[in-house]
C-alpha cells in the first residue's frame, strides 16, 4: 500500500515537472492535488475497492446505547445464518445475560451445545452440554479444516470484527447489502462473489442474507436489510460491549470536570488578583 | 477601647446565616470532615442518579431494561 503510494506520487511529482516544463498552469493544480490526495488521503487506488457510505447507527454518538431489541434479533441472525461458518469464541453465553436475552433463555441456549470436557478422572475427554460459562462454540476447530470447507477462504472469527475492519460497522453493512451482479467484461467465477465493498471485489462468502432467511421473535418483519442493520447491531455490541457502561461514566466524568473546570479557573483568577492588581513602581 | 472592625464602618457586619454555617460546619476540625464526608457520599449518591437517568431518559426504550418483559409476556 506504502509502495503504491509512493508510485502515485512519484508519477503525480512526474506530470508537475513536465507540466512546468510546457508552462501550463492547469495541470499544476491538478497534479499538485493528486500529490496532496494520494500523500494525506486514505482512500488508495491500489485498495480496489469502494468506500461503504456512512449509516445512521442508532448506537453511535456519545449519549447513545446499543438497541437491545436490535441486538437481540442479531443474535438470531448470527445464530442461524453466520455461525454456519463464522465462530465468535470471545463471547461466553454468560456476557448476552441482560444485553439482549434473560438468563434463563441463555441457559437454555447454551444447554443445546455439546462441549468437550476433561480430562476426567481416568485422563479421558468428555462431551457435556454447555453451561453459561462457556465460549460460543466455533463452526471448524482450526484454520485449515475452515479453508477446506470452504474452496480455501477462511471465514475470520466474528467477534472483534467491527473493531478490525477499516469503517466499522458500515463495513459490514455495505459487505451483507452489497452483492453484484458481475460487470459486463468481467468473467464470473466459480466459487467467488461480486462485491464491490470487498478488497479487490471478489469475496468467498455466498450472499448470506435473504428476505425472510431468520425468523424473528419479536414480529419484526426479516427483510434482508432489516437482518444486515441487526447483525451490524449484534456484531458493534461483540466488539465493544463494555460501549455503554464506558459512554454513561464518560458523561459523568466529562460533566464533573468541567463543572471542576469552572471551580478552578474561578480560584485561579481568585489567587491571582491580588498579584494582578499590584501596582509596580521601579525606581 | 478599640472596637471591632465592623463597628468601625471598615467591614459589614457579619449576616447572621453565614456565622452559622461557620460555627455548624467549619469551626472545628470534627465537625468539618464529618461534613466534607457526608456531603461528598451524599452528593456523590445523587450526581450518579441524575445522570443515570439522563442516561436512560436519552435511551428510552433501547435499554434492555425497558424491553425485557415485553419478551417475558410472549414466552407466557
Amino acid at each position: 500500500m506504502i509502495r503504491a503510494r509512493v508510485a502515485a506520487a512519484r508519477g503525480a511529482a512526474l506530470r508537475l515537472a513536465r507540466a512546468a516544463q510546457q508552462g501550463k498552469t492547469g495541470p499544476v493544480v491538478v497534479a499538485g492535488t493528486v500529490v496532496g490526495v494520494a500523500t494525506f488521503s486514505s482512500v488508495y487506488a491500489s485498495d480496489n475497492v469502494l468506500a461503504p457510505p456512512k449509516q445512521p447507527w442508532d448506537h453511535t454518538g456519545y449519549t447513545q446505547a446499543y438497541d437491545a431489541a436490535s441486538v437481540r434479533r442479531g443474535h438470531m441472525v448470527y445464530a442461524q445464518v453466520c455461525a454456519s461458518c463464522h465462530g465468535l469464541a470471545r463471547i461466553a453465553y454468560r456476557n448476552m445475560i441482560g444485553v439482549c436475552y434473560t438468563e434463563e433463555e441463555v441457559k437454555a441456549m447454551a444447554e443445546d451445545t455439546d462441549v468437550i470436557d476433561g480430562p476426567n478422572d481416568e485422563g479421558e475427554m468428555f462431551e457435556r452440554p454447555g453451561k453459561l460459562s462457556d465460549y460460543l462454540p466455533s463452526p471448524y476447530p482450526n484454520e485449515e479444516a475452515a479453508r477446506f470447507a470452504n474452496n480455501g477462504a477462511y471465514p475470520p472469527d466474528l467477534s472483534l470484527i467491527v473493531k478490525a475492519r477499516p469503517h466499522g460497522v458500515d463495513y459490514i453493512f455495505a459487505l451483507l447489502t452489497g452483492y453484484k451482479d458481475v460487470p459486463a467484461g468481467i468473467a464470473p467465477r466459480d466459487t467467488q462473489y461480486y462485491n464491490p465493498y470487498f478488497p479487490g471485489g471478489w469475496i468467498g462468502m455466498p450472499p448470506p442474507l435473504a428476505d425472510g432467511g431468520v425468523d424473528y421473535d419479536d414480529g419484526t418483519e426479516a427483510t434482508a436489510s432489516q437482518m444486515a442493520k441487526d447483525v451490524c447491531t449484534f456484531l458493534a455490541w461483540t466488539s465493544e460491549p463494555e460501549a455503554d457502561e464506558r459512554k454513561l461514566m464518560g458523561i459523568k466524568w466529562m460533566t464533573l470536570l468541567t463543572v471542576m473546570f469552572g471551580f478552578t479557573w474561578y480560584y485561579k483568577r481568585v489567587k491571582w488578583s491580588v498579584i494582578k492588581n499590584r501596582r509596580l513602581e521601579l525606581y | 477601647m478599640v472596637q471591632p472592625a465592623w463597628v468601625q464602618g471598615r467591614l459589614k457586619p457579619e449576616p447572621p446565616f453565614s456565622r452559622f454555617i461557620y460555627n455548624t460546619f467549619f469551626k472545628h476540625a470534627s465537625t468539618y470532615m464529618a461534613t466534607v464526608i457526608s456531603v461528598a457520599f451524599v452528593a456523590g449518591v445523587t450526581y450518579d442518579y441524575a445522570m443515570t437517568a439522563f442516561w436512560e431518559s436519552c435511551n428510552r426504550g433501547k435499554l434492555w431494561k425497558h424491553i425485557k418483559d415485553k419478551y417475558k409476556a410472549e414466552e407466557e
